[in-house]
């Protein structure tokens, strides 16, 4: 190639070069000033506001666990806590302590309101439902009966109404003077129990466990859970029950002759309380005792005063299993509708256990069995000639009462 | 909490506590074959499905401490049971069922069928009790049937007040 010739080449060469030059100068100075724009702060700032956001570790809201991870919540171990705490507030705590006394200060005073109304709305549907010849005959004896009160009237209505209650109960403290009664009304009975009712009074009117229940017309039960103002009664339905029984004959309402000699346990099970039948356990098959007699408590276990009567012997039957007798009683009291009774808290000769021969109520004392302990409930225990109340060990939760 | 759910709560609380005298008292409430409704049961377990998990556990054990408390006990049985079973029940509700009639019917139902399925097998037949088959048939299930009862109005009338006593979002 010719001098001339290369030269025009290169300097060809050099303009393009040159001009490439000038072309990358101004986009590099047309960058660094869209840099310079783009760092300016108010893009900087709208474009970090706009930057994704962290992703949480907790889970959003309206995610669902899995149960798996549900066992390990915070909430989880809250629950475990809080059925420790239960554990042993129920271990601690038995038949009543600071629990109970603290819940029956709302509930006592709302269930006697309650049961008041209820039983007041219930005579009045009994008066509702009566034919016309019932409510004149009725109207004829209330008439009679309310000239009859307002002479006996001297005094304020409230007077007037617990002496009317208390008045039923007046022979029996006549006959035994060493009673010392507290009267009480039925204001609860739970659906979870068999033949059980509350009472609205407790400890703070002196009763305690085991004191015994009774009415006008004659035994009724046993406490078998206090706190300071309420109580819970077992009744002679509750095959929890058992009670030293004598029988007597009964040759009119009432009157009791001669003692026939048969002393054995009072106690049931469930089939008979529904047919609200108890049953005078481990006769003796030389046993005098026939439909009719009268039962009555033998006072032998220190738990019941002697004599209170239970009720009336309806026939007497061969046991299934072994060769003894027992006979089936039917209460004079009915525990299913009773409203008012009477809890016995002191008389004499209560705690303290005598065996047959101790006894001096009657002869037939000497020919009582040994009744051996009830089989019906675990928490029974059993006392020289009789076997009173089981469960007398309240601290039991499972088993002590239903 | 805001003063919606404190109201809401006071609300459930008068509402067992309510049921708990209705329970009581002689011939207040539903009885089958001479065995009464444990009303206390469905209330808990219809509460515990409008609920976040540890308020239906309280209220579960509030239930459970008047049960018990009725029966003559100190709190244990009812309050340790229903604290375990609203909780998941609670917890069911929110991540796994969706809650309607339907299922608050098939809960309440199956959840009072096993808490007195429990209370039979604790308190009769490991307790011993003669007859224990007689008592779960004449006894038990007819508790069960005059419980499940009122177990519709329940649900609905707590249902009202879990989604209107509640914060308007």
């Amino acid at each position: 190639m010719e001098p001339a010739c290369a030269a025009r080449h290169a300097s060809t060469l050099f303009f393009y070069v040159h001009a490439a030059e000038r072309e990358l100068c101004s986009l590099q100075a047309g960058l660094k000033e869209n840099l310079d724009y783009l760092f300016s702060h108010k893009l900087l700032a709208e474009a970090y506001k706009a930057r994704p956001p962290v992703v949480s570790i907790k889970p959003l809201k309206g995610v669902r666990l899995s149960m798996k991870e549900v066992l390990h919540t915070k909430k989880f171990k809250t629950l475990l806590f809080a059925v420790l705490i239960l554990f042993g507030v129920s271990i601690f705590s038995g038949n009543g302590g600071l629990v109970a006394s603290a819940l029956s200060i709302f509930s006592v005073p709302t269930q006697r309101v309650s049961t008041l109304v209820s039983n007041n709305a219930y005579t009045a549907a009994e008066n509702a439902a009566a034919s016309k010849d019932d409510l004149l005959a009725e109207n004829r004896a209330l008439r009679e009966r309310i000239s009859e009160l307002e002479t006996q009237l001297v005094d304020y209505y409230d007077l007037k109404k617990e002496n009317a209650q208390l008045y039923k109960y007046l022979d029996m403290k006549q006959e035994n003077p060493d009673f010392k009664p507290v009267a009480a009304s039925v204001i609860g009975r739970d659906p979870n129990t068999f033949y059980c009712f509350t009472i609205d009074q407790g400890t703070n009117a002196g009763i305690s466990v085991n004191d015994p229940v009774v009415t006008d017309e004659g035994v009724v039960g046993w406490v078998s859970a206090v706190n300071s103002i309420s109580a819970k009664v077992t009744t002679l339905l509750s095959p929890d029950t058992k009670i030293g029984g004598l029988t007597e004959s009964g040759t009119s309402a009432g009157a009791t002759d001669k003692v026939t000699g048969d002393s054995g346990v009072i106690g049931t099970n469930i089939k008979l309380s529904d047919q609200g039948l108890i049953k005078l356990q481990y006769l003796t098959a030389e046993t005098k005792a026939k439909a009719g007699d009268i039962v009555v408590t033998s006072g032998l276990g220190g738990l019941y005063p002697a004599n209170l009567k239970i009720g009336r012997i309806t026939s007497v039957e061969h046991e299934e299993y072994d060769v003894s007798l027992y006979a089936l009683v039917e209460p004079f009291v009915d525990v299913t509708t009773v409203r008012d009774v009477m809890v016995l808290t002191e008389f004499d000769g209560q705690g303290e256990i005598l065996s047959a021969g101790d006894s001096s109520s009657n002869a037939g004392s000497a020919s009582s069995s040994e009744a051996p302990s009830s089989s019906s409930s675990p928490a029974s225990s059993s006392t020289a000639g009789s076997s009173e109340n089981s469960s007398a060990s309240s601290g039991s939760s499972t088993a002590s009462s239903r | 909490m805001n003063r919606y759910s404190i109201l809401r709560w006071l609300a459930y609380g008068l509402e067992l506590f309510i049921l708990f005298i209705l329970q009581e008292t002689p011939g207040l409430s539903i009885s089958i074959l001479g065995e009464k409704a444990f009303l206390l049961l469905p209330a808990a377990l219809s509460i515990a499905l409008f609920e976040t998990n540890l308020p239906a556990m309280s209220f579960g054990i509030v239930a459970g401490v008047l049960a018990d408390f009725g029966m003559g006990h100190g709190p244990g049985f009812h309050a340790i049971l229903l604290a375990v079973l609203c909780f998941f029940l609670s917890e069911l509700a929110t991540n796994l069922i969706r809650t309607n009639f339907l299922t608050g019917l098939l809960t309440g139902i199956l959840g009072c069928a096993a808490i007195l399925f429990l209370q039979w097998f604790v308190f009769c037949l490991m307790a011993g009790s003669e007859f224990p088959g007689y008592i779960l048939t004449h006894h038990y299930l007819p508790r069960l049937l005059c419980t499940v009862i009122p177990v519709p109005i329940l649900y609905y009338f707590n249902r009202a007040l879990g989604l209107f006593i509640r914060e308007k979002e």
